[in-house]
């Protein structure tokens, strides 16, 4: 069965008056992978939390499966969508394996206790994320990339439809990131949707099905295919400041950079 | 935590606390001869001609059941606090909860004079409705500073929570300055805490009071276990964050109220418990709670031997709680750091 976010003109404004984000309506659905881009502050974060109704828009709708989202129950919406914030600091220790069982919790009875079954999934989504030899440390202890691999997992083993992660390889090295993104293409191969909140934009123009382009005045500047959406004019237009589009050297999509020595 | 690991550590929770309490039951300032009390038992004797029974019926073993009752709530109740907060050292008393409701039960104390004539206002005043009034105001002072979304830090709340408990004693000073001398004397010795109860009465308000409010924390465990990554994944992975945060306050301050209002303010069972229990179990709270209620429960049984039996007279719990459990958190503190939590 597909399943798809609709988000229909939403605003929204954390102090009254100051809008950081301004009628921007987009979808996503399972199976594809969409990228959102967009400068610092331009509210990309705050969109991500909106489709997953952690924020209530200020205007506009979000609907999920055509129903909105308000009709659901915060643990049926769980089990549909998942969220990986930006950053966490866990308040106590806690074992790897013990992070990636939280993520079972809107599967659980009232009681929160995990059968065989709910065991093994924790197992796969470890594997899936290759962080099975971690699985005893303390995610305290973890590097910022292994953590962000653990936190992965942790979301995969919530099992949902559609999948919303900010900024999930701000800290891993480039072979790392290049191996997350072809996993997540592998995951919206297996009918996951995906969304991720990204600054790599070259990662996005090769990974992603669609990109969704917020600008620095807090609106939608463009959404569509990567070729589409990555155009210098358009580009130096959402961040305010030039940026240059050439090719990418194997596969002849696009590829930004930032000029030298500015124009 | 392997599954074996957590059944031996139930099993000692269980078999030490029964040790405890059957030691509570047997230990005090007379040494009971069971064998006597049985024999007056079977005779059929009226209580008031058969001393022994009489003291194990009406003293000791509602005495342990107080101390049970009590230490397990404001332990579960720390465990509550601490995970939605996400800090270690907020409980009962940290966050003013006990104060205010020590404060309340004094104003009933007060008012006693006054009210007595007129039965409903005589009830709207007994000491359990203040005891709560008090907590709750403290509770939801607290909370309107945690409900403003803009980040509120765990930090900025203990601080209003310790604030407020001060504002809570000053009131208790100003009200013992104002109080007829013949009293004080009594109000002070409830100030000190103690399980020294009479009769079933006392009990049977704790255990209505608390062993419902324990239920329910007990089954928010697996909602506090998602707290350790904070609000935002919490709520992303369905919990409530705010019927989560309105339930534990709303709950934790009934059940403080409930026992401050019976035993008065005892402190440090809602710190040392939860922590040392936390070394023992890891941070999972479907374990840490239950087995807090029990360590609570056996701790507090201890320290009342300990007051009937170790030192001089009856000397108040609160001191000893206290005496004690000072101590072994700094040591906790000095030694093992908060080598569980992330501050
Ligand atoms: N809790 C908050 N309270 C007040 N303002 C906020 C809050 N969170 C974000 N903002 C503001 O809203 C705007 C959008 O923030 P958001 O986090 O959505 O940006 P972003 O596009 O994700 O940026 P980045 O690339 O730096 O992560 C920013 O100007 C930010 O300062
Ligand atoms: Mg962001």
């Amino acid at each position: 069965m597909m399943h798809r976010i609709d988000a229909e003109a939403l605003a929204y404004s954390y102090t009254s008056g100051q809008r950081v984000l301004d009628d921007v309506s987009t979808h996503v659905a399972t199976g594809e992978v969409t990228g959102i881009i967009g400068p610092n502050g331009a509210g990309k974060s705050t969109l991500l939390q909106l489709l997953c109704g952690l924020l209530s828009p200020e205007s506009g709708n979000v609907l999920l499966n055509k129903s909105p989202l308000e009709q659901y129950t915060d643990r049926e919406r769980a089990r549909l969508v998942a969220y990986m914030p930006q950053s966490v600091s866990p308040a106590f220790s806690l074992t790897v394996r013990e992070v990636v069982a939280l993520g079972r919790f809107p599967h659980l009875g009232p009681f929160g206790s995990l059968g065989t079954p709910d065991h093994e999934i924790v197992q796969d989504c470890l594997g899936q994320t290759e962080t099975s030899h971690l699985a005893t440390r303390d995610f305290l202890s973890l590097s910022g990339g292994e953590r962000q691999r653990v936190l992965l997992a942790s979301v995969l083993a919530q099992e949902p439809q559609l999948l919303l992660l900010d900024e999930p390889t701000s800290s891993l090295d480039l072979p790392h990131e290049a191996a997350f993104f072809r996993q997540l293409r592998t995951l919206s191969g297996r009918g996951l949707g995906i969304v991720v909140v990204t600054h790599d934009i070259n990662m996005a123009a090769q990974f992603c099905d669609r990109l969704v382009l917020l600008g620095k005045d807090h609106r939608l500047v463009n959404q569509g295919g990567p070729s589409e959406v990555l155009q210098a004019d358009i580009l130096t237009d959402a961040y305010g400041s030039p940026l240059l589009v050439g090719e990418h050297p194997q596969t002849g999509g696009p590829f930004v950079t930032a000029p030298v020595g500015g124009i | 935590m392997t599954l074996g690991n957590t059944r031996f550590l139930l099993l000692l929770g269980l078999v030490s606390c029964a040790v405890i309490f059957t030691c509570s039951i047997f230990i005090g300032t007379e040494t009971l001869d069971l064998g006597q009390a049985w024999r007056e038992l079977r005779s059929l004797t009226p209580l008031s001609e058969a001393p022994t029974l009489s003291i194990l019926l009406m003293q000791r073993i509602p005495r342990t059941l107080a101390a049970f009752l009590a230490g397990g709530g404001l332990a579960v109740a720390g465990c509550a606090f601490q995970a939605l907060l996400r800090n270690p050292l907020a409980t009962p008393y940290t966050l003013g909860v006990a104060s205010a409701g020590a404060l309340g039960a004094w104003v009933a104390f007060l008012l006693a004079d006054v009210t007595a004539a007129i039965p409903l206002l005589a009830l709207l005043t007994s000491k359990q409705v203040m005891a709560f009034l008090f907590a709750g105001l403290d509770v939801f002072l607290v909370y309107l500073l945690a409900a403003r979304r803009i980040h509120t830090s765990p930090a900025v709340l203990l601080l209003a929570g310790v604030t407020l408990g001060m504002l809570a004693n000053a009131g208790i000073m100003f009200s013992r300055y104002l109080a007829r001398p013949d009293r004080l004397v009594n109000m002070d010795r409830w100030l000190m805490g103690g399980v020294d109860v009479l009769g079933y009465q006392p009990v049977l308000l704790l255990a209505v009071g608390v062993i419902p409010c324990a239920a329910v924390l007990l089954l928010q465990a697996a909602r506090y276990d998602q707290f350790a990554f904070g609000t935002t994944l919490a709520a992303g992975r369905g919990v409530n964050i705010g019927r989560l945060q309105t339930t534990t306050f709303f709950v934790g301050s009934l059940i403080t109220a409930v026992i401050v209002s019976e035993v008065g303010p005892i402190g440090f069972v809602g710190l040392i418990i939860p922590h040392g229990v936390r070394l023992l179990t890891g941070p999972s709270h479907r374990l840490l709670m239950p087995l807090s209620i029990v360590a609570g429960g056996a701790f507090l049984c201890a320290c009342d031997i300990v007051a009937r039996r170790i030192l001089p007279g009856e000397t108040p719990i609160g001191i000893i709680t206290t005496m004690v459990g000072g101590p072994v958190f700094l040591y906790l503190l000095v030694r093992r750091r908060f080598s569980d939590w992330n501050v």
